[in-house]
């Protein structure tokens, strides 16, 4: 019974907001913004505790100049105290006499390191001056390299001057003091505009890190999402009875095995779909095989009898008679005889038996078959060879009819081989084990088998031999996917065809039987 | 929304930012004068704003001893024309001195430091911000003219005060310290901070136009 199933599948028309891509994308943002938003949170905290610390330490550096300040003031005021001190205790010391006083200065000025200069104007209008000869000759600079006090002299005997050298580098600290206040002050003057720049900045390389993760993100789920698709639309032509529609999606990820599985998946169904026509193919011919051979069967005896009965009854008086007749019968049982084989082979074709499978090893199938059918090889200027596995396989499978699918298959070879005229036929029988299956392999060195006819011999009738009936490739077809097998056709490296019959191995987990039409 | 208006709104859009960050000095107009004296033109600007009054955190500066640094870029240009005649940096440095308990004013000219004091801190002030016949070209290098034919003259006077040195600014310790990264993100914070400030106070002015009498 022939059932046709036709799955009518809706249009799939997702609006938007309920596409896959639009959901990826969507969590894609929401995700990205939270991370945003925690990222700038963290390093606003993070630039409000360290900016909590750093205006600590500028406080505590500010508070550390400005006691400086105060301390360079005092200093100050001090050293000034101290050179109006020693200038009158010089005062108070200087002779009265006028000539007695240059002596007296010099004595102080060479006692005194830090004197730069003495000069005493006295009343009578004498100046008297001495300086230290070590002086540069650059004028030293008031206020920064020295500092000057003038007092009266006692008993108004006229006035001192005494000027000190001052150490500049003293000054030099100071100010370089000031340019570090000024420092921590633009310091402080630039915190809080210093942590919204950080924070900005911080925002805007979230924000785009956050478009950049939001474009790839668009750009993989819309990738991925055109890959379901594409799957899913394949998925509707076969749902619409397209069977060779199949997914191109090459990738290696989740969604590319999901198709390739899909594709397997359709391979094995179309396969298995051949393989069951064919089997309906072969049904039909067998049912008509064995109608046409027993339509023809049926008068052939009586014609055969009416014939010999002719032959028989001819009384001999006309010699030219008697011969015409001998010949007529001749031809007539000629060809009743090549009626009578054809309609055995049709009678073969027609009886092909159900397979009945049991556990056999395949060493032994293949022993039998050399046993039972060398004599294929003693043609003398033909070799069959048959190698058996080294390992012994065990297949499930119907002993005599493998071995008639073997026996076609070599009769095959050699006819085809015989009929090109060839010398020297070699048919050569061997095996090759794979994981869940084991293949047998039929080599010869016949004239071979097309390409574009390698499928077409196998179908009934379909002969290119002028003896050929074309039911013996058909019925080694028939055997092995009776078998859950598989049969093709390749170039030998003999030359000629190679026939591979794959026939599962036993207890594979994946064999899978077709049986009958 | 064609397609041109959409790319102009969106190059504005992108602009945006550096529009907002780009920073010019106004250069404003003041009034100056200027005097040929032997062979050299000297000029008189008093820029106020350098040191106002009312500016308490920059008279404790001045009051605390540590000098405050003035200076005076000096560039005169022939008016049509985009090439300098002469350029001069003066510096003037203000400060109490408390060796002296005077306000000094020392200005840096082509001999040296020239040293002024002063008792009042607001003579000092307004010396330290009044460029007195300060010399600005060599006569040889103007071209005489008249008053309808010109060649008319002019200053630009950028003045800054205590100028930030880029050798010890936070950018440059951070360059020395040789992190490229640092540098970079450092760069663009101070700029969206505003903190590129090249002084505590910066006055750009242009000067009135004037001309060299023909002899």
């Amino acid at each position: 019974m022939k059932v046709t199933s036709r799955f009518v599948v809706p249009k799939m028309r997702v609006p938007w907001w309920g596409r896959l891509e639009t959901r990826i994308i969507a969590a894609l943002v929401l995700l990205g913004t939270l991370c945003v938003g925690a990222s700038v949170y963290l390093v606003r905290l993070s630039v409000a505790y360290f900016d909590t610390r750093v205006g600590d330490a500028l406080d505590s550096a500010r508070e550390l100049a400005e006691g400086i300040e105060a301390f360079h003031d005092g200093l100050v005021s001090a050293q000034v105290a101290a050179f109006e001190a020693r200038t009158a205790a010089l005062a108070a010391t200087l002779p009265g006499a006028t000539e007695d006083v240059e002596p007296s200065l010099r004595a102080q000025l060479t006692a005194s390191p830090d004197v730069a200069e003495i000069e005493m104007l006295g009343a009578d209008g004498v100046l008297v001056r001495v300086r230290d000869p070590n002086s540069a000759e650059v004028p030293l600079e008031a206020g920064v390299d020295a500092f000057e006090t003038q007092i009266a002299l006692p008993g108004e005997r006229g006035q001192l001057r005494v000027v000190y050298r001052l150490d500049p580098e003293i000054d030099a600290r100071y100010q370089r003091l000031g340019d570090q206040l000024r420092e921590i002050g633009r310091e402080e003057d630039s915190r809080a505009d210093v942590e919204d720049a950080v924070t900005l900045v911080t925002t805007v390389a979230s924000v785009l890190v956050l478009l950049g993760s939001m474009f790839a993100g668009f750009v993989v789920a819309r990738t991925t999402t055109r890959r379901v698709s594409e799957l899913s639309r394949v998925m509707t032509r076969v749902g619409q009875g397209e069977l060779t529609a199949r997914s191109q999606t090459s990738s290696e990820d989740e969604v590319g095995q999901l198709a390739r599985a899909f594709n397997h998946m359709l391979d094995e169904l179309a396969a298995a779909q051949q393989k069951v026509a064919y089997l309906q193919r072969i049904g039909a011919w067998q049912g008509m095989a064995r109608r046409i051979a027993h339509e023809i069967k049926n008068p052939l005896t009586p014609i055969q009898l009416a014939v010999q009965q002719l032959r028989d009854k001819d009384p001999g008086g006309d010699p030219r008679f008697s011969k015409m007749l001998a010949t007529s019968v001749e031809i007539v049982e000629d060809e009743i005889e090549g009626l009578r084989r054809m309609v055995a082979s049709f009678s073969q074709f027609a009886k092909v038996p159900e397979v009945r499978p049991a556990p056999v090893s395949l060493s032994r199938v293949l022993e039998e078959f050399e046993r039972a059918y060398g004599h294929l090889s003693d043609d003398e200027t033909g070799t069959l060879e048959v190698r058996p596995p080294k390992h012994d396989v065990e297949i499930e499978a119907d002993r005599q009819l493998l071995k008639q699918a073997l026996v076609n298959l070599v009769e095959n070879a050699v006819l085809s081989a015989r009929e090109h005229r060839r010398d020297g036929i070699r048919v050569e029988i061997h095996t090759s084990s794979l994981a869940d299956a084991v293949d047998i392999v039929v080599d010869d060195n016949g004239p071979g088998i097309d390409e574009a006819r390698r499928e077409r011999v196998f179908e009934p009738y379909e002969t290119t031999r002028a003896e050929g009936t074309g039911l013996g490739l058909a019925i080694v077809k028939k055997v092995v996917l009776d078998h859950a097998g598989e049969i093709w056709i390749e170039d030998s490296p003999l030359g000629g065809a190679r026939f591979v019959l794959r026939l599962p191995r036993l207890k594979a987990p994946t064999s899978r039987r077709i049986t009958g039409a | 929304m064609t397609r041109w208006r959409r790319r102009h709104f969106l190059a504005t859009l992108a602009a945006l930012p550096g529009l907002g960050f780009a920073r010019g000095d106004p250069v404003s107009r003041r009034k100056a004068k200027f005097g040929e004296i032997a062979s050299s033109v000297q000029m008189t600007l008093s820029l106020p704003r350098l040191i106002r009054l009312t500016d308490a955190e920059a008279l404790a500066s001045i009051d605390s001893g540590f000098d405050t640094t003035l200076e005076f870029h000096v560039t005169l240009w022939e008016h049509g024309s985009r090439e300098q005649v002469g350029h001069r940096v003066i510096v003037v440095k203000i400060g109490w001195n408390p060796f002296l308990k005077r306000y000094v004013v020392k200005t840096k000219g082509s001999t040296g430091w020239m040293q002024r004091t002063f008792t009042s801190r607001t003579a000092a002030i307004e010396a330290a911000v009044t460029l007195d016949r300060i010399r600005i070209a060599a006569s040889d290098d103007l071209t005489r003219g008249t008053f309808e034919d010109g060649p008319y003259y002019f200053a630009t006077v950028l003045a800054m005060r205590n100028p930030i040195k880029e050798d010890d600014s936070a950018s440059a310790r951070r360059r020395r310290r040789g992190d490229r990264d640092l540098v970079w993100f450092g760069h663009l914070v101070e700029t969206l901070a505003g903190e590129r400030a090249r002084a505590e106070e910066v006055v750009h002015v242009r000067t009135n136009y004037f001309y060299l009498e023909a002899r």
